[in-house]
């Protein structure tokens, strides 16, 4: 913490927030995703295969019965009974199937989690990016990077506050500095008015977007 | 820069976030780098985890406070005192953590029966943990992957020991057959076009194409996947579930499966697995609601369990029934540290009052380090600097805090808050007016010093920055902010926000003493914590541990517990209606008598009259515990009780803003302000209101947003070591 001439003052924080990527654990231990991926690998495949038997036996099961229930309906003979019954032979298969399942799905959804590397919804940021803020005044940088936008020249467009009266911050781009990972550059004007500037990070060439970028300018300055 | 004085550490309030904060600023480690005064509104600390020892030394509790087994933080700091403690004072009970607090595995929910006239119950028993809450270095168990897994362990429990028919013949297929992004669309095809499928053989079936299918990448067309998924699941539902409604058992496992299945495609369709968001990613959707996006029937969604989900935080706008509103992702990361990280039991009950049990000993430790207490010390303002950002860019800090002080202490002594009741330091339930000056007279004027609305004062202080503190940690509950950080409001919009959307709910309870024990009362199961039931009073919980803490001559056979959510308007206009408090504290006095007459026989069927009604003669009036062994002959020639036997009982409105449960309204987690949060750099914030990362308002959150207070004063403890905070 400081101290000026009259009071005392609390020291920034490293940050604000919780890493929400993190496994909670303490001393900020962090599962390996390599070494769970070294482990899982041997029988990932085979997990799979098993998975995928044991839906495809349902599966035909079920066709057959279905096709047997439509040759039945045609011919006249298939009545809600019938409908009963085979709904019952159904939901016991279903339920043998999850009890299998659950033996299962302990690998089953470790495969799970190395799947879901490939995303299907907002993609985390990429992770070799450096951040350098040329300012006077104290400022904090988040940004959001679609994995991929560091193999394009991303470009960073004026970023604007809320209030239009503040003028937008112009300087924002990123560096490619020999075969180094690629540097955000932040730069902010002396001076330039305390508060909060976003803007899209877009592809140069297609001008689509690929992430975004968020700075807060504070009001003091940096000590 | 060296400090040859102790840092002044104002904390403000008296509850778990800030008792939290003062234990952990005040670690032997610091070596008395911090000097800590508490200001306290009332007599006593605890804030909505106060209780008193009324009659009989009976206990009096704001509501029903039990912990849960994945409350880390809570018993990490709790077993700590205790160790502390141990061993030096006559006075205090328990020597052991264990001896305050034991397992209890049982929970309950209730739905209504097919009769629509009256309530099943189904309780089920939470097998022991390894371990114990507070143990050194949790399980590496808090990750979302590890949730997904318990998930499938979960529903493989749920469906053992269902009848089921012989293998048949298994074709030999493999992975390999999904091998390009032909096979793959045709295997999807296949699957979409016979839906006379089962859940779990569409689900492990669509997974594994969904896995194949995502390695193609930008080969396969958008979307397809993902319909795959979607439409396997609401094929099936809709198939399966006309059976299995038939059957009540079925139909409750399957309302679990059912609800996990959707968490776990919701996990995977909105990609939390990966999101840097964790699961604030679904924050602004209600659970029922997100729920429902991914497939979800309306039967789950009607479940037991959800709805006791939604009434354990009392998630209903206003207290209205009508108003679920619960963020869904606070509600699975509660969800999955309740369920699947708990350690040693699902529950942890106290036997003892959570003052006697949690604050008692607290105060007793805090007092030893030289933390000072100011009690009847109410808050009335929080003044800032000027903003005048030309003068340096210094930033905006806390100049003066402004103090009503209710009454004063006898020869300007420390005020002595603990009474002995069967040998174990407590909170009384009133002051001990003998140590205050004027005390009679307050003591005939019946002044509630706990009330938002009680303006009584002997004086007032006003504490000055650098001249009587450094530092403040600001613990009050979220309900006095609107009252006490007017200038935060005005000036900044983020405290404006969080005011607006960061909701709390009034509650309502109430406790019987009872002269039959449960099984008499014809509750056949074990002694349960029961959820779901009808409302307001949907929460039960059986507190017979209790009975030998507190001091009667004749004790009770067993005590319940009884709370919900009370429907109340949010506002300071209703508040300040004349008779506001008295009307609210009748509105739940007619609610108990009305669920007791009417609903309480749904749980125990002999507490019913032979004429209907409650049998009010099972009340223990704490006013009959006479000396002499004629008052059981008294009692018998007067009349029979009647409903104001329930005069004799304990209920509280808790409509006082401090008292207001604190929400997880969807879209409200965003803007909870942080304790770390620096903009006003001699003020932290601490309570389970603020951005803590568990968001929910429990004990444990409030103890996690204290550490997270004390490491934004101290850079201790360290952020990695508050257990949960850095968690999906």
């Amino acid at each position: 913490m400081a101290t000026s001439k009259s009071r005392m003052s609390r020291e920034e924080p490293e940050r604000t927030g919780p890493n929400r990527m993190a496994n909670g654990t303490s001393n900020g231990s962090r599962t390996s995703g390599r070494a769970e991926t070294a482990r899982g690998a041997a029988n990932h495949r085979e997990v799979i295969k098993r998975a995928v038997e044991l839906a495809y036996h349902v599966v035909d099961d079920h066709i057959r019965q279905g096709q047997q229930a439509a040759e039945r309906l045609s011919a006249g003979t298939y009545t809600s009974g019938d409908f009963d019954d085979d709904l019952r032979i159904c939901l016991d298969r279903a339920l043998k199937l999850s009890k299998e399942w659950g033996v299962v799905g302990v690998d089953f959804f470790a495969a799970l989690r190395r799947m879901a590397g490939f995303r299907m919804g907002p993609a985390p940021a990429a992770p070799d990016v450096a951040v350098e803020t040329k300012s006077k005044r104290r400022a904090e940088v988040k940004f959001h990077l679609r994995p991929g936008m560091s193999r394009f020249n991303p470009l960073v467009p004026p970023l604007h506050s809320a209030d239009r009266s503040k003028e937008p911050l112009n300087d924002v781009h990123f560096e490619f500095r020999d075969r180094s990972r690629p540097v955000l550059v932040v730069n902010i004007p002396d001076g330039h008015p305390p508060g909060v500037y976003n803007g899209a990070i877009v592809d140069s060439k297609t001008h689509e977007p690929g992430g975004f970028i968020s700075v807060r300018v504070l009001e003091q300055d940096r000590r | 820069m060296g400090r040859s004085q102790p840092i002044k550490v104002v904390v403000i309030g008296g509850g778990c976030a800030s008792m939290a904060a003062a234990f952990e600023l005040t670690r032997p480690e610091h070596k008395g780098r911090f000097q800590l005064t508490v200001y306290q509104t009332g007599w006593r600390l605890g804030g909505k985890g106060a209780s008193g020892r009324g009659r009989a030394g009976r206990i009096e509790e704001h509501g029903l406070h039990i912990w849960l087994g994945y409350y880390e933080n809570a018993f990490k700091i709790l077993r700590e005192c205790y160790a502390e403690l141990g061993g030096g004072s006559r006075s205090r009970r328990h020597e052991d953590w264990r001896d305050a607090f034991f397992p209890d595995p049982y929970i309950g929910v209730s739905e209504p029966d097919r009769s629509g006239a009256g309530w099943a119950h189904l309780t089920a028993h939470f097998p022991p943990a390894p371990g114990s809450p507070g143990d050194p270095s949790p399980s590496d168990s808090l990750s979302l992957r590890n949730y997904v897994i318990r998930s499938a362990i979960l529903l493989r429990v749920l469906l053992i020991g269902v009848e089921t028919v012989s293998p048949l013949d298994r074709k030999q297929h493999g992975a390999d057959e999904l091998a390009s992004p032909r096979a793959i669309i045709e295997k999807a095809a296949f699957l979409l076009r016979y839906g006379f499928l089962a859940t779990a053989a569409a689900a492990v079936e669509a997974l594994a194409v969904v896995e194949a299918g995502l390695k193609m990448g930008s080969e396969l067309p958008a979307g397809v996947i993902l319909r795959l998924v979607e439409a396997v699941a609401a094929n099936v539902k809709a198939r399966v579930e006309n059976w299995v409604t038939a059957d009540d058992e079925v139909r409750r496992r399957w309302e679990i499966v059912d609800l996990v299945l959707a968490v776990l495609v919701g996990i995977v369709r909105f990609g939390l697995l990966t999101d840097p968001r964790g699961l604030d990613a679904i924050n602004h959707f209600d659970c029922r609601e997100w729920l429902r996006l991914n497939g979800a029937s309306q039967h789950a969604l009607n479940s037991a369990f959800l709805r006791g989900l939604y009434d354990l935080v009392f998630a209903y706008e206003e207290g209205d029934p009508s108003r679920p509103r619960l963020a869904a992702g606070d509600a699975l990361r509660g969800g999955f540290r309740m369920f699947y990280t708990y350690r040693g039991a699902f529950f942890w009950k106290m036997r003892g009052g959570m003052g006697d049990v949690v604050f008692a000993p607290l105060y007793q430790i805090l007092r030893r380090r030289g933390v000072r207490f100011k009690f009847f010390h109410r808050l009335e303002n929080v003044r800032l600097s000027r903003l005048v950002p030309e003068d340096g860019g210094e930033r905006a800090y806390v100049k003066t805090l402004e103090f009503s002080v209710q009454a004063k202490v006898r020869g300007g002594r420390d005020y002595r808050p603990l009474i002995a009741v069967s040998g174990r330091p407590c909170w009384p339930s009133h002051p001990d007016y003998t140590q205050l000056e004027n005390g009679a007279a307050l003591k005939t004027e019946a002044h509630n010093f706990e009330s938002h609305l009680e303006r009584t004062k002997a004086g007032a202080r006003t504490l000055r920055v650098t001249r009587d503190f450094d530092f403040v940690v600001l613990g009050v509950g979220l309900g006095a902010i609107p009252y006490v950080c007017k200038e935060f409001i005005a000036r900044d919009c983020r405290w404006r926000k969080m005011v607006e959307t960061v909701k709390t709910v009034a509650t309502q309870a109430f406790q019987l003493w009872l002269s039959e024990d449960l099984q008499q009362l014809g509750w056949e199961p074990p002694p349960v914590t029961l959820s779901a039931f009808v409302k307001p009073f949907d929460t039960w919980s059986d507190m017979g541990q209790v009975v030998p803490a507190e001091g009667w001559r004749r004790p009770p056979q067993t005590i319940a517990y009884f709370c919900g959510a009370l429907h109340e308007a949010d506002d300071g206009e209703t508040l300040a209606k004349d008779g506001y408090y008295a009307a609210s504290r009748e509105k739940v006095r007619s609610n108990a008598l009305a669920f007791l007459d009417h609903e309480v026989r749904h749980l125990w069927p002999k507490s019913t009259a032979p004429e209907g009604g409650f049998r009010w003669e099972l009340l223990v009036d704490a006013n009959d515990q006479q000396s002499d062994e004629t008052a059981p002959a008294r009692r018998r020639q007067t009349r029979a009780p009647d409903r104001s036997r329930f005069d004799s009982q304990f209920w509280v409105a808790n409509v006082n803003p401090t008292d207001r449960y604190t929400q997880s309204i969807p879209g409200s987690a965003e803007h909870r302000i942080s304790p770390l949060d620096n903009t006003y750099d001699n003020l932290t914030v601490a309570g389970d209101w603020t951005s803590c990362g568990l968001n929910l308002g429990c004990v444990e959150a409030a103890v996690m947003s204290g550490r997270l207070a004390a490491h934004a004063l101290s850079g201790s403890p360290a952020l990695e070591d508050i257990i949960g905070y850095d968690h999906p």
